[in-house]
């Protein structure tokens, strides 16, 4: 062996690594693995006859219930789908979208109230400047508290999915559009609160300590610095937020409520297969209106 | 391998509107040592980029040995830059790969997806005992397994060298090499290009700000100003009128000769 | 000073176009309340509706270890095995599901980017025009096209409905639940990693083209090396979203979190509901944790 090749091999022994990133690599892998091992895949019949008729079935179903075992025609499908629209899915969608804009704009105001006290900048008894005389250890600690609770209540808002929300919310309310604009709006606001936390968490200081050198206090600090200063961010999240907002507003009427999601339902209980896949098709051209839309908004924003 | 030599005759390239080199004719012998020079704009960079095929002329052909770069095929097109490696100011390397894999980049030219794929996760010890010879040439053999990004903009720069010679090329481009470091760093970087140069019998044309390090260690300059060339011989001869021709300066006051 | 501060921060635009924005969204917010025909007296759940909540939100600070109810069969497991259960097989639902949704979003992205394309476009002005150049500038563009549409497709479909197609064909199988939400996903990762490709920077992959490089070869190890940690922590994200998606599949029938969640909640079990979603809780912070971990490192 060469002295080269000793000296490489001594290198690659050497080689800087981070074992926490080996670690997760191994533990995606494993992950996915056993996911598919585990997940009752193994199991599957694969292609059988009866899935295969199931299917076939299904997609005979799909088909506009006038055209069903004619030529297909496309006056007569036009009417028909223009008949359903009239009758009921014009109003389940706006009512979709109209559920969407609320539950945003309950996200936003929620969040937005909850962010500053998730900033770890912002609540301690000395924002952005240094105190000479640092505060006690009690109100240090009462702070810190105040931060953490509010991060947990943030956390527990997103990790708990909009549909359980709207499950949850359904026995209290009752069978409104409350519920689906409230489980959109909690989840939304535990996202829209950290994000607007940590990016106030990241603003350009010398702005909010010059404002605080002024002898500005907390409230004064957060008006005439953090809102101007992070605003344009906050909105560019809130249109971003949207976006899913739309698509989520799609099925959480599934649970009974107005909406395009109760007339899915609806359809699918009544084995009207081709009206669910219609109402379906609305959604998912609010969806796809709604990106759009956003991107122009997110565009305009960052302009602005 | 038969070393490179350029013909450029008559070579006009535009941008849009604007001309960056009206009319070039340049040769350049094989091994031979041939910094560009000229102020900012002059079309330096233009000049070197025709050589290897990155920039189209409109008119004119550029010749790189017996082949005319517009006819040549995509495949002999790639076979030709496989032969010409370049060294850019701005380094162009992959900042979150390992020293190693960049430089064993420099050998794509003549691999297939097949043999990149080799190269950059189970390297041949042949292969990597080459880098590591390299890296030694240009000090910094023990940086082999290091990421790019955790090195200093002078060893990086050492890294874009080594891909360079690991292409194991007839001809050797900089373009502007020392621009982004100081002084002390630049003259040894233009003596460590120079003197590999002369080591393995490259050719090596090298844009150049620095007048001085030019002077200093090409035996022959090219002159450039608005896209023409307005100087091109020993750096002896570039001297009072012709400096002051190529950078526009006023005739009048005193020049080594002028007057 | 700070005044003079102020007084740039009021001229940057954000305040300047405040008012315009906030009356649009007050006016976005009166119009939905009237096509809800939303009262905000019913915000009050009334007198039954609020002793409901108390005791849900009563037992938030203790869920319940054991099974709630008088009379349990035999044999049943007990609580926490359950959730377990479910819990593992939350997680390998969504674990299942990303292979196919990074494959397929890798593939469709990679379409939908300009990077394989655009090179040769602006290439096109000065440098060299091959046939197969002037093929991929041609078709570039309309198959960037296609793939942003597939994908805006799959994605508009909300993984709750792909299930409820997937249901239809397939019935209740794992094999419906991942399919429901490996095609939304794929679609997602489509859009966003071919964002990231495209913004990836570019000069390593100019330098290995100037070297002789294929054009695969300067996609695979150019370009690709700089969009991977952005792709990957974006992948982690979404595997957290995944648990979710795959916990309120448990809504439809499968044996996953959101079965158990909807099961003890209409026994009016809150103990045990809260049990589940402190589960899902920790599942998602878990995912949460290592994905911030991984992204540190990646990007650092």
């Amino acid at each position: 062996m060469s002295d080269r090749a000793r000296d490489i091999d001594t290198l690659y022994r050497q080689r800087p690594r981070s074992r926490f990133l080996r670690g997760s690599g191994w533990l995606a892998a494993g992950l996915v693995a056993a996911g598919w091992l585990g997940g009752g895949f193994l199991g599957d019949p694969g292609w059988t006859p009866r899935r295969a008729e199931n299917l076939t079935r299904f997609l005979g179903e799909v088909v506009p219930y006038p055209l069903q075992g004619e030529p297909w025609d496309w006056t007569v499908a036009v009417g028909w789908a223009r008949e359903i629209w009239n009758e009921r899915l014009a109003a389940a969608t706006l009512e979709t979208l109209a559920i969407s804009v609320l539950a945003i704009l309950l996200a936003g105001m929620l969040g937005g109230l909850l962010a500053p006290w998730a900033t770890r900048s912002f609540a301690r008894p000395d924002p952005f400047v240094p105190d000479p005389r640092p505060a006690g250890p009690a109100r240090r600690a009462a702070w810190n508290l105040l931060v953490v609770v509010v991060r947990v209540v943030l956390a527990l808002l997103r990790a708990i999915p909009e549909y359980v929300w709207a499950f949850l919310l359904l026995a209290l309310f009752g069978p409104t559009a409350w519920p689906l604009v409230l489980a959109l709006a909690l989840h939304n606001a535990g996202i829209l609160g950290k994000l607007t936390a940590d990016m106030v968490e990241n603003l350009e200081r010398s702005t909010l300590a010059a404002l605080r050198g002024l002898g500005a206090g907390r409230g004064a600090v957060a008006l005439a610095g953090i809102v101007p200063l992070s605003m344009n961010r906050f909105l560019l999240y809130l249109f971003y937020r949207w976006e899913t907002c739309v698509r989520e507003a799609t099925v959480l009427g599934m649970l009974g409520m107005v909406s395009l999601g109760y007339w899915i339902r609806d359809a699918r209980a009544r084995n009207h297969y081709d009206e669910m896949v219609l109402a379906m098709l609305c959604g998912a051209t609010l969806v796809i209106v709604g990106d759009l839309v956003s991107a122009m908004l997110r565009e305009l924003v960052r302009r602005a | 391998m038969a070393p490179i030599a350029f013909t450029l005759a008559g070579v006009t390239v535009r941008f849009g509107d604007r001309v960056a080199l009206d009319a070039v004719s340049l040769d350049v012998r094989a091994g031979e040592r041939v910094a560009l020079v000229g102020p900012s704009g002059s079309g330096k960079t233009t000049l070197l980029r025709l050589l290897n095929g990155s920039v189209r002329p409109v008119s004119g052909t550029v010749r790189a040995g017996d082949d005319d770069l517009a006819s040549l095929s995509p495949a002999g097109l790639r076979a030709l830059r496989a032969d010409i490696g370049v060294v850019h100011q701005d380094l162009r390397l992959v900042p979150n790969l390992r020293v190693s894999q960049n430089v064993l980049a420099g050998g794509f030219g003549r691999q297939g997806l097949a043999g990149a794929m080799r190269a950059m996760w189970r390297p041949r010890r042949g292969d990597l005992e080459r880098a590591h010879a390299l890296l030694a040439r240009v000090g910094i053999a023990d940086r082999l397994f290091e990421r790019v990004d955790r090195l200093s903009g002078g060893q990086q720069q050492r890294v874009a060298v080594a891909r360079a010679l690991y292409q194991d090329p007839g001809v050797l481009l900089a373009d502007e090499p020392v621009s982004a470091v100081d002084p002390a760093r630049a003259r040894d970087t233009v003596a460590l290009l120079t003197d590999i140069c002369i080591e393995r019998g490259l050719t090596l044309v090298m844009s150049l700000h620095n007048l001085d390090l030019a002077r200093e260690f090409f035996p022959r300059l090219v002159g450039l100003r608005d896209g023409a060339i307005r100087f091109d011989g020993a750096p002896s001869r570039l001297e009072g009128s012709a400096y002051r021709e190529l950078y526009r300066l006023p005739h009048a006051g005193g020049g080594p000769d002028g007057g | 000073m700070g005044a003079e501060h102020a007084v740039t921060v009021r001229g940057r635009g954000p305040l300047a176009i405040r008012p315009a924005v906030a009356l649009v969204l007050v006016l976005a917010g009166a119009w939905s309340v009237w096509a809800l025909e939303l009262a905000p007296s019913a915000l009050w759940p009334g007198r039954e509706g609020l002793v409901l909540a108390g005791e849900f939100f009563g037992r938030a600070l203790s869920p319940s270890l054991t099974r709630e109810g008088v009379d349990i069969p035999a044999g049943t497991p007990p609580l926490l095995l359950t959730a377990l259960r479910a819990a593992a097989l939350t997680v390998a639902f969504a674990a299942a599901a990303m292979l196919p949704s990074v494959i397929g979003g890798l593939l469709l992205g990679l379409g939908a980017s300009s990077a394989w394309w655009s090179a040769d476009r602006d290439r096109g002005r000065s440098g060299r025009v091959t046939w197969t150049s002037r093929v991929r500038v041609a078709v570039g563009p309309a198959v960037s096209a296609c793939c942003r549409l597939l994908a805006a497709a799959l994605r508009s479909v909300h993984e709750l409905l792909w299930a409820v197609l997937f249901l239809a064909a397939l019935g209740i199988t794992p094999l419906a639940a991942v399919a429901a939400i490996a095609l939304p996903y794929a679609g997602t990762l489509a859009k966003v990693f071919g964002e990231m490709i495209d913004e990836a920077p570019r000069p390593a992959a100019g330098a290995l083209r100037e070297l002789g490089a294929a054009p695969v070869v300067v996609l695979a190890f150019g370009l690709l090396p700089r969009a991977l940690p952005d792709m990957t922590a974006y992948a982690l994200y979404r595997f957290e979203c995944g648990l979710r998606s795959a916990a309120v599949l448990g809504f439809f029938g499968f044996p996953t979190l959101g079965y158990y969640i909807a099961a003890s909640f209409e026994n009016l079990y809150y103990g045990e509901v809260w049990t589940y979603l402190y589960v899902l809780l920790a599942l998602v912070a878990a995912v949460d944790w290592w994905s911030g971990r991984v992204r540190e490192r990646l990007v650092a």
